[in-house]
């Protein structure tokens, strides 16, 4: 099993290569840590994925605080990743039958791409923010609530290590 | 030999050696002849030395990939182009950006074409193999967009980006100052300190340097708590952003309750040095457009185009928090400060926002520029006359003598027709060119503001009468 030594060495990652389309959060190697290592934000959600060290005598505090944390990133990470592509997806429908409308083929004969112009896209945004709204709303208020909710392990875990380092 | 290193990635052809005009860096096929740009990743700068007439002028790209070089042009087919994203890979990097609709050549000498008006075929210049080669490029870039665009940086220099790849978390303790700084958005804060010293300085009151420090270091504190408590409420959408995926809270350089501790900290500390430095009142009211900025433009952010009205007048407020501290109570020049304030906000948001709509929609930002592109741009045209009309009220309220109503005029016009521009060309580039002046507007309206004070002038009439 890797340590924590490995990976200072161990630089690629594999989410660099953005080549699949699984939850990258489990990708990181689950290797035991002593510290808390952030990774690459992720290509499919921009939440940087972050791997939480587990000292080897962790209190309970502490580790309600951690779950805390990667049970948000997760949630964070799901949610964007979904929300992401359903975007790239909407956006490539909305261009493609707005070419085929105007007659006009993605890539011309000659190589020119054809591509829409900053109003029709403005259309897209419009639509795509509007149709996403509700899903964006429940989305914030589940983030804010998680967010507040962890400030006070987080306290707690705080003192409870400087307590215990004295 | 130099030229091979800039063959263009995409169709393995070489480089036009010179073309003139203004051109959308990124619509790689705008020329229709293989002028290809192929751009190195931050800094924008084109692999063919000869797209770009000098370095320097390659340095000078602009965020929004429109630049002027030098040498004629030899296409002047322009097709606009969607600002999808750019992927780099060791083979191909293409960027694409937003057009401007109608670009005209600026000259046009030495075409290898004899008739201006026929476009150059890609096909005719490249084999066929190419051709369908670069299809194939154009199809697989579509297909591979990611939802990372890489744009132009956020203001704050990249001084701490980590690395892509895994780092430890450590708190870097010679670093926390400049972690304070993004927290507290000091680019900002320093504006919003310098229109409550404004304020200050604006109101007829006694001058008391200690009360300016103190309306100062309040007002400080008190915006980088608002600015560290709204980061810490926004670490996913900030990491959607390209403008925002630098800082501290979404690299996780410093934990979040740590950020919330610096917030609360500063909060109080500000709250209290306005209370007993200066008054109550500034107190209350920087106590009030903390939570304004908090608890209803932040969250609203998400669910109405309100929001940007709501921070309009956050914006408005600090000009108020000097006065009060000067005076001890509140006059119309003191709201008409504020309305200087909250009327500036409104040219330089929406134009600021127009190049962001992409994100702003991907991110779920409810913002004018996305859901109502002409609604932003009238406003902001709105607002740019408004700032002159509330410039001639200046002197009616006392606040100023008449001079100011006239030499604040070449600067509101200036910002009028750059607000006008931008109604009536709504692209990227009047949008940039209206956010930069509005940075350099604010500062000189309060130049000009603050030398043509009346309370100056009427001392100084008064001192000339004794001396006659």
């Amino acid at each position: 099993m890797k340590d924590g030594s490995d990976k200072s060495r161990n630089k690629e990652h594999k989410l660099r290569d953005g080549t699949t389309s699984k939850c990258h959060f489990h990708r990181s190697a689950p290797s035991q840590v002593q510290n808390n290592w952030i990774g690459p934000p992720d290509k499919l959600s921009n939440i940087r994925t972050v791997k939480y060290g587990i000292p080897e005598n962790e209190s309970k505090v502490k580790k309600e605080y951690r779950l805390m944390r990667e049970e948000t990133d997760k949630f964070n990470h799901l949610f964007w990743t979904e929300h992401n592509a359903a975007f790239i997806k909407a956006k490539e429908i909305f261009i493609e039958s707005k070419l085929d409308g105007s007659g006009d083929k993605l890539v011309d004969e000659d190589g020119t791409k054809h591509v829409l112009t900053a109003e029709e896209m403005a259309e897209f945004y419009r639509d795509f923010l509007n149709c996403r709204h509700q899903e964006l709303k429940d989305y914030n208020r589940e983030w804010y609530k998680r967010n507040l909710q962890m400030l006070w392990p987080a306290i707690k875990a705080n003192i409870h290590s400087w307590f215990a380092k004295k | 030999m130099a030229a091979a290193r800039h063959l263009c990635s995409l169709c393995g052809g070489p480089p036009l050696t010179s073309h003139a005009g203004y051109r959308v860096l990124t619509s790689i096929w705008c020329t229709g002849q293989h002028e290809t740009g192929v751009y190195r990743n931050t800094k924008f700068r084109p692999y063919h030395s000869g797209f770009v007439g000098t370095a320097s002028m390659a340095r000078k790209l602009t965020n929004f990939y429109t630049y002027k070089c030098k040498g004629p042009i030899v296409e002047h087919r322009i097709r606009s182009s969607l600002f999808v994203t750019r992927q780099i890979t060791s083979k191909t990097t293409t960027v694409y950006g937003e057009a401007k609709p109608n670009v005209e050549p600026i000259s046009q000498t030495s075409v290898t074409n004899t008739d201006k008006n026929t476009p150059v075929n890609l096909s005719d210049t490249l084999p066929s193999n190419k051709t369908s080669a670069l299809n194939t490029a154009l199809v697989n870039n579509i297909s591979k967009i990611s939802p990372c665009p890489l744009e132009p940086e956020d203001g704050n220099k990249d001084v701490f980006t980590l690395d892509k790849s895994w780092t430890e978390q450590k708190l870097d303790f010679s670093k926390l100052p400049y972690y304070y700084m993004q927290l507290g958005k000091s680019r900002l804060t320093a504006l919003v300190v310098l229109t409550a010293a404004g304020g200050y300085v604006m109101a007829p009151g006694d001058f008391y340097i200690g009360t300016l420090l103190f309306t100062t270091l309040g007002t400080f504190l008190t915006s980088s708590s608002a600015n560290a408590i709204n980061q810490f409420i926004e670490v996913p959408y900030d990491s959607q952003m390209a403008r925002t995926r630098n800082r501290v809270l979404v690299q996780q350089l410093i934990s979040p309750l740590h950020a919330a501790t610096f917030a609360a900290v500063s909060g109080i500390a500000g709250t209290a040095i306005l209370a007993l430095g200066c008054n109550p009142l500034t107190a209350v009211l920087g106590l009030g457009n903390l939570a304004l900025y908090t608890m209803v433009y932040t969250p609203m952010k998400r669910v109405s185009i309100l929001n940007t009205w709501v921070g309009a007048v956050v914006g408005g407020v600090p000009p108020l928090m000097g006065w009060a501290a000067c005076m001890g109570h509140l006059d119309p020049g003191a709201w008409l400060l504020a309305g200087f304030l909250y009327a500036w906000q409104f040219p330089h948001f929406n134009s600021l926002s127009w190049n962001l709509r992409g994100e702003y929609s991907r991110g779920g930002y409810r913002m004018m520029a996305t859901t109502n592109p002409a609604l932003c741009r009238r406003v902001a045209l709105r607002y740019s006359f408004g700032i002159i009309a509330l410039s001639t009220l200046a002197p009616v309220v006392n606040l100023t003598t008449w001079a100011f109503a006239v030499d604040s005029l070449p600067i509101n016009l200036y910002m009028s027709w750059l607000a006008w521009r931008f109604y009536k060309n709504k692209d990227s580039e009047s949008a940039r060119r209206l956010f930069r002046f509005s940075l350099l507007h604010l500062p000189l309206l309060m130049l000009l503001l603050l030398i043509s004070k009346k309370k100056l002038y009427e001392k100084n009439i008064d001192a000339k009468s004794k001396t006659v």
